[in-house]
């Protein structure tokens, strides 16, 4: 009897355990399934803001790919003792102080694959939605069109610039192409960087297929705001993968006209009375494309002074908000030189002392802390350098008088002469020089003596004589991890 | 109880089968001690197995036959005691209470042992030895007991953390922490607070603790099952007895000191270091020594250099007295039916930074209750509540904390300006001034718990019953961080503040049955039970900036809010669990235990797993043959074999996710979502297999008692992860594969060095031997970490190249390449295995003299062989390279060639033209650790009774402590407990404190 109720007991037990498998189960409230995530447009809407997100990184769009083209080349003097080591290997272009976008911009990446994987297989979209859906499609491609050529442009030559002689003579290899996402982890297998052409042609393709899901939607007014990847935008990015890409400079002019296009264009070009007030404007008027930062919520904390570009670019203590900086990049007195006295962007320049130096340097005003403390908005892509890349396009057709034409443009615009802008061949480097002029600490001029497949110059300050274009510095390392895991990746020479 | 269930069963079981009787004795047996009844107490005829146990009142009655001489008395903590018979029908006995017998009870998790019956191997530490010390929470209390469990202090911050390791670890990314149960109710251990150093732990007041149970090997833990793999720590608190009221008190005051062992330089000999540099620099780059001495200045006095060059001492700056005090009030007794233990208490602690402060309250009602003779209630219910102030320990290096801020910062630097404003403008370092940091920035926690159980047990039968338990641990916390306008970090934002509330529910249901019976000599028990644990924590806080004035710190005065969080992280853990115990004699033993455990942390498709443990001993000294060698007093072999778990850290580790992906507003914004892990449903728990062979042994009658372990555990199914390419999106994915082992020896040696009426000297030695191995890593791979983690090697490896000392022919510092040779560039191939941060050995030795009422206890603790990685040293050691602080050892700086010495020359900016900067980590800044300190000294003085009994009060005590008065070591960092990277460390203090103790 007693026996029995033991034998009872243990067995309720046994039951209650197994019948119960459910007991030891738990469902995140921070996170949900992919299933979950992605059953509504809003759903996709959210991750194509996480790219966004993604972008606005330090690493990426946030702070280096706005910067650090300038300390790596020649219009950067950055001061070691101010800069706490903040950029002071780039400007010395030590090895493996350098870009680092790869883990950035393939998480942006596989969200966007994420998005184009399934937003055209959606079933019930209801019809207030279906807008927003074709909206997000072409943004997605849009941005993974960018995306990849920010590796590509990172890590690899471009397709008319690989150099034939050096270590790096006939190297070839760019980014890894992933256009699905990874969902499970076999689908994370081991991949090998595409060519250099396979990787361009497939960034033409998405920005193609991104003009035409834009045009689809057939808008009838141009973007109130810039804080999105657009049509316009679409087409100038375009047109700057062809100027890369070289030999495509039809197609390039061709582009650049239709971004510009006031039918589907925010930017307008600023004039010489409001050039400097409207860079501590936000949104720039110039810009086709720029990325947006809400100081309460995006910079807080230490982030913003420790990481921002207006902690970078700015001396410590003595900035318009009076507070302690890293600034350390300082304009290097060769770019300098380049801007006459009458030029409005000089304005955008000026001499100080720091508060733990009696040294005088020329700072840039680029980066006012516009959006709150620490915080200024990321110009992607803006009106001037459409312009210029419009007539670097038309002077490689030869076409000097129409590409001194838009210079000029530019230059009265900025209050700058006009005289001596030359209507032959030697408007080429003349427009290369008026691109320092106008593009000054806003990332471009690494990119733009890589793509032209010249030698790194560095400013006196620095004591350096500059990299040949065929240094293996040209390229940024992969991260050695991936390497680790995949030898044929393969490394970048000499890294 | 059990015993009574035993002897109440023999009673019924055998008694009834004796056959001649012819008379009864009774009596009544009590407590030497308090000369108050004792219920329970085996009463035996001696050579029989006749036998019967007294009742509430102590009295018994028993029928013995003809033949009987004596009556044998036995009862829990009690020595045994044999009484002849006389011709009368009454027989009194009076018990000695013996707290060393073998008899003294183990708990073992879901029931107690007696020690002569453990065949694990179980380490106890009773709460006497650290009653009334100036330690915020028992984990402390560990320290240099107990052989083979390693434990370091991570803060110096009253109430702050602890890392408690036993029998080293075997794990990689896995928890390194016990399980600690609390009179069952399992509890999350770690820090609570997001701003300071809080020990969850810290709400049990290690005053109303009993005794402490480590479960070292896998076979007693294994009953635990998959939260067992790195050992369980089990607390009991203080119960009632029943008999006269107890009433205890103490207060205690006391001062804590900062320990700080850098010899720093000052400001003017700082200076002309600097300039050394700087000339050394311009000289090397082909410039002059004027040039470089204008450059200096300009860098160092922006505004020309002073007359005389003041000195600044910023770790005297924002260091304190700390001042502690604590008060300790309880009270305990009860009837047969009913006993109680209810305590209160109060601290109040300073730490030794500035603004480091740690108060706390607890109260505390243990009552057992026997509804009827069937049912029995227990409840434990406690309540602490504390409020810590203090700077954070492991986060960012100046704004967050002040360690590496002043240590770092220059001694030129002032602390105020000559209007008495703090100086905001710093050469060498950020501009952030620690003393205002630690003055002006709000940083508090505040929390609410209670650790607390009920349980009912119903006695089916005398040798079954079951019982129902359920138990909780509950706490609140509520973290404030504010920033005024006036902080350089806070300036731009026009001050920020934060807070968060977090609350952690954390339960324990249990069911169990126990079942005893015994027939003849075999001895028979068995348990079966169900437990099911959930535990939950959410979090909530919010931020803003721009307040209208720097004192009002509430969020509500701010004009912006800056964000809103809340998070969610929980797991739940179910399983059945068994355990069967037999002995033939008492002297063959045999255990095994069992559990069936699952949690949702496990993938999908491994939720469920075996856990057991077997364990046997022998008890040789009960065995005939031992009868002629009186040396011997106890001898018993044991060996014992189990298999644990060790559970993922990550709740959800292995379930496809998609998370937060940050916000973008365009303008207005909108929240992002993106994928955030791959699934994995084959994740689950490590496997720990332990080994373990062991035996006690004691001598002279027990004046001398020597329990010696030695043991192999090896963990496999490590949980690592798979790096995927970067390409895919993912960084990588948790997996079980991996392997690593450990092996030790513990050995814990009790002497009475010394026995006399009035002075009595005991000694406890311990000590533990340990080494690991990494035996395999996933994907092939042969290291990780950077070679922290390197397969055929010991764990946490110092890999890193080889400093050669200084070229006494130009001052520069050198280094090995790989093979050996001389060079001032190595490269990562140069690389050597410098350093082994595990330590050979480590324990504790105790010594405890008394003489009439005076006792003096003190304790050292030990550990020998770790290497530690010394990165404060890569500051404070570059001569003045670096506009830091630098010890005075610096100034042995190379200055002219042929000098032979072990600093290199001063260099600004630290790098020579085609070398190293000396700063890399180097063999230079890597050392061994190892130290003895004295960890706590006690001495108490009982007033003679003669005296007290006079005013009333029977027991009165004054008392004296310290904690870690001395330290021996050649460590050059701040505080050799603390393992690892050296800095921001917040060091421990030097405490000294003086008190009163009442009982009655």
């Amino acid at each position: 009897m007693k026996k029995n109720l033991l034998i009872y007991v243990v067995a309720g037990l046994m039951i209650s355990a197994t019948s119960c498998k459910k007991i030891v189960e738990l469902d995140p409230q921070n996170q949900v399934s992919p299933e979950k995530a992605l059953a509504d447009v809003d759903g996709y809407n959210a991750v194509l803001v996480s790219v966004y997100d993604r972008m606005q990184a330090y690493g990426y769009y946030g702070r280096d790919l706005a910067l650090m083209g300038d300390a790596l080349a020649d219009n950067i003097f950055t001061v070691a003792a101010q800069a706490g080591n903040r950029y002071s290997g780039q400007n010395l272009n030590t090895r493996n102080s350098h870009y680092g976008i790869w883990g950035a911009a393939y998480g942006a990446i596989n969200d966007l694959n994420t998005i184009l994987a399934g937003i055209d297989g959606l079933t019930n979209v209801p019809a207030n939605k279906k807008a927003l859906q074709t909206q997000i499609k072409a943004e997605a491609l849009a941005l993974r069109g960018l995306a990849y050529f920010d590796i590509a442009r990172v890590y690899g030559y471009e397709p008319n610039r690989i150099p034939t002689t050096g270590t790096n003579a006939n190297f070839n290899k760019s980014a890894v192409i992933r256009l699905t996402p990874t969902t499970k982890v076999p689908e994370a297998n081991i991949r090998n960087r595409a060519t250099v052409v396979e990787v361009y042609t497939q960034i033409e393709k998405d920005l193609l297929a991104a003009i035409a899901t834009f045009q689809s939607l057939a808008l009838t007014s141009p973007p109130t705001n810039p804080f999105k990847v657009n049509e316009s935008s679409t087409h100038a990015i375009l047109g700057k993968v062809y100027l890369y890409w070289g030999g495509k400079d039809a197609a390039a002019v061709t582009e650049f006209d239709k971004a510009l296009a006031p039918a589907i264009a925010f930017a307008k070009l600023s004039n010489a009375t409001n050039i400097v007030g409207d860079w501590r404007k936000s949104p720039h008027p110039e810009s086709l494309f720029e990325l947006n930062y809400v100081q309460a919520a995006e910079v807080t904390g230490v982030t913003g002074s420790n990481d921002g570009l207006f902690t970078y670019t700015q001396p410590t203590g003595r900035n318009a908000n009076g507070v302690a900086t890293f600034g350390g990049q300082t304009v290097g007195n060769e770019l300098l030189a380049l801007l006459e006295t009458g030029d409005a962007r000089r304005g955008l320049i000026f001499n100080s002392s720091t508060a733990t130096t009696a040294t005088a340097y020329n700072w840039t005003n680029k980066y006012s802390a516009v959006g709150g403390a620490y915080t200024d908005n990321v110009r992607v892509i803006r009106y001037a350098d459409v312009l210029l890349m419009k007539a670097e396009a038309l002077a490689n057709q030869t076409l000097y008088g129409d590409a001194a034409l838009l210079v000029v443009q530019l230059r009265t615009n900025r209050g700058a002469t006009t005289v001596g802008v030359p209507t032959t061949a030697a408007i080429v480097d003349y427009i290369q020089d008026e691109r320092r002029r106008e593009l000054f600490f806003e990332g471009h001029r690494w990119f733009d003596l890589k793509r032209l497949g010249r030698n790194i110059s560095k400013p006196a300050q620095t004591g350096l004589s500059g990299l040949l274009y065929t240094d293996y510095r040209l390229l940024a390392p992969i991260p050695t991890g991936e390497i680790s895991l995949n030898p044929a990746l393969p490394q970048n020479p000499n890294y | 109880m059990k015993k009574l269930l035993q002897s109440l069963f023999i009673l019924l079981f055998v008694a009834s089968a004796a056959m001649a009787q012819n008379r009864t004795i009774t009596g009544t047996v009590t407590s030497k001690e308090d000369g108050l009844p004792l219920p329970g107490v085996s009463v035996k005829v001696k050579g029989t197995n006749i036998g019967a146990s007294t009742g509430a009142n102590g009295r018994f009655s028993l029928s013995v036959p003809a033949s009987a001489t004596a009556l044998e008395f036995s009862s829990l903590g009690f020595t045994a005691q044999t009484v002849n018979i006389g011709s009368g029908n009454v027989v009194n006995a009076s018990l000695v209470a013996d707290s060393k017998a073998l008899t003294e009870v183990v708990v073992t998790g879901y029931g107690v042992q007696t020690k002569r019956e453990v065949t694990g191997s179980i380490s106890q530490i009773k709460g006497e030895a650290f009653q009334d010390q100036p330690i915020q929470s028992f984990d402390k209390a560990l320290q240099g007991r107990a052989a083979g469990v390693q434990v370091n202090s991570t803060s110096g911050q009253p109430g702050g953390g602890i890392s408690v390791n036993i029998r080293g670890t075997a794990t990689i990314n896995g928890s390194t922490q016990p399980l600690y149960i609390v009179d069952g109710v399992q509890m999350n251990s770690g820090g609570v607070s997001g701003q300071t150093s809080v020990n969850t732990l810290a709400s049990i007041n290690p005053n109303d603790i009993e005794s402490i149970e480590i479960l070292k090997d896998g076979a007693s833990a294994a009953i635990y099952g998959s939260l067992a793999g790195n050992g369980v720590v089990l607390i009991t608190t203080k119960k009632g007895k029943a008999g006269k009221s107890v009433i205890r008190a103490s207060a205690q005051i006391g001062s804590s000191k900062q320990y700080n062992p850098y010899d720093l330089i000052d400001a003017a000999t700082w200076w002309e270091l600097r300039k050394e540099a700087y000339v050394n620099q311009y000289i090397r780059a082909g410039l002059g020594a004027p040039q470089a001495i204008s450059v200096a200045t300009q860098a160092t006095f922006p505004s020309g250099v002073p007359a005389t060059i003041d000195n600044f001492n910023w770790i005297d700056a924002v260091s304190q007295t700390g001042k502690n005090s604590q008060y300790d009030l309880s009270v305990s007794g009860g009837d047969a039916k009913t006993k109680f233990f209810v305590s209160g208490s109060f601290n109040n602690n300073d730490g030794t930074i500035l603004s480091s402060n740690y108060k706390r309250g607890t109260v505390r009602a243990n009552v057992d209750h026997n509804i009827s003779d069937k049912f029995l209630l227990s409840a434990s219910i406690s309540l602490a509540g504390s409020k810590a102030t203090g700077p954070s320990t492991n986060s960012g290096f100046f704004t967050n904390t002040p360690f590496t801020g002043v240590l770092l910062t220059a001694p030129v630097n002032k602390i105020y300006n000559a209007d008495g404003t703090f100086n905001t403008i710093f050469v060498g370092t950020n501009n952030q001034n620690s003393v205002q940091n630690l003055l002006q920035e709000v940083r508090k926690a505040g929390t609410f718990q209670t650790v607390s159980n009920l349980s009912l047990t119903y006695k089916i039968l005398p040798n079954l019953s079951v019982k129902a338990f359920g138990g909780i641990d509950f706490s609140d916390i509520d973290d404030q961080n504010y920033r005024p306008v006036t902080l350089s970090a806070a300036a731009g934002a026009g001050g920020s503040g934060a807070e968060t509330f977090r609350r952690n529910i954390n339960y324990t249901t249990t069911a169990t049955v126990n079942y005893s019976k015994s027939f003849e000599d075999h001895n028979f028990s068995a348990l079966g039970g169900f437990e099911f644990r959930e535990i939950t924590g959410t979090t909530f806080g919010a931020t803003a900036q721009g307040y209208s004035s720097p004192l009002i710190s509430l969020l509500s005065a701010a004009s912006t809010p800056t964000g809103a969080t809340s998070t969610f992280g929980g797991s739940r853990t179910a399983g059945l669990l068994g355990n069967v115990k037999y002995d033939y004699k008492g002297r063959y033993l045999f255990s095994a235990n069992v559990r069936y455990d699952g949690s949702s942390r496990f993938g999908a498709d491994k939720r469920f797993g075996l856990f057991y443990g077997v364990s046997g001993g022998w008890r040789i000294i009960d065995e005939d043959f031992m009868k002629n060698i009186p040396v011997f007093s106890d001898a018993k072999l044991r060996a014992s074999y189990g298999e644990t778990g060790v559970q993922p850290g990550a709740d959800f580790g292995s379930l496809a996710l998609f998370g937060v992906g940050g916000q973008y507003g365009a303008p207005g914004l909108a929240g992002g979502m993106r994928p955030a892990q791959l699934p994995n449903p084959e994740l689950t728990w490590e496997v720990s297999k332990q080994i373990n062979f062991g035996f006690d042994l004691g001598l002279l009658k027990n004046r001398i008692t020597l329990a010696f372990d030695i043991y192999r555990k090896t963990n496999s199914e490590l949980i690592l992860p798979r790096t995927l390419p970067g390409d895919s999106g993912f960084g990588s994915v948790s997996e079980n594969a991996g392997k690593a082992k450990t092996e030790g020896i513990d050995i814990d040696l009790n002497t009475v060095n010394v026995s006399t009426n009035d002075f009595k000297w005991t000694t406890n030695f311990n000590i533990g031997f340990n080494r690991n191995k990494l035996i395999e890593l996933n994907n092939g791979l042969t290291n990780i970490s950077d070679f922290f983690y390197t397969v055929g090697m010991p764990l946490y490896q110092i890999y890193t190249i080889k400093w050669a000392g200084v070229n006494p022919a130009d001052g520069r510092g050198m280094y090995y390449d790989k093979n050996g040779n001389i060079t001032y560039n190595p490269t990562n191939a140069d690389r050597y295995y410098v350093g082994d941060q595990n330590p050979d050995f480590f324990g504790g030795l105790t010594n405890t003299l008394s003489y009439k009422g005076v006792t003096l206890d003190f304790l050292f603790q030990y550990q020998y062989g770790n290497s530690s990685y010394l990165q404060s040293a890569q500051y404070l050691e570059m001569a003045g390279g670096i506009a830091n602080n630098q010890v005075v050892s610096q100034l042995q700086r190379w200055t002219t060639p042929g000098q032979i010495t072990s600093v290199p020359r001063p260099f600004q900016g630290m790098i020579e033209p085609g070398g190293l900067s000396l700063q890399t980590l180097s063999s230079r800044f890597v050392e061994k650790a190892s130290y003895i300190r004295l960890k706590t000294v006690t001495l108490s003085y009982r007033l003679p009774e003669n005296v007290t009994r006079k005013i009333g009060i029977p027991n009165v005590s004054l008392m004296l402590q310290g904690l870690n008065l001395l330290t021996f070591t050649n460590y050059r960092g701040d505080d050799p407990e603390n393992n690892g990277n050296n800095l921001n460390f917040y060091p421990n203090p030097r405490v000294i404190s003086g008190g009163l103790s009442v009982q009655f």
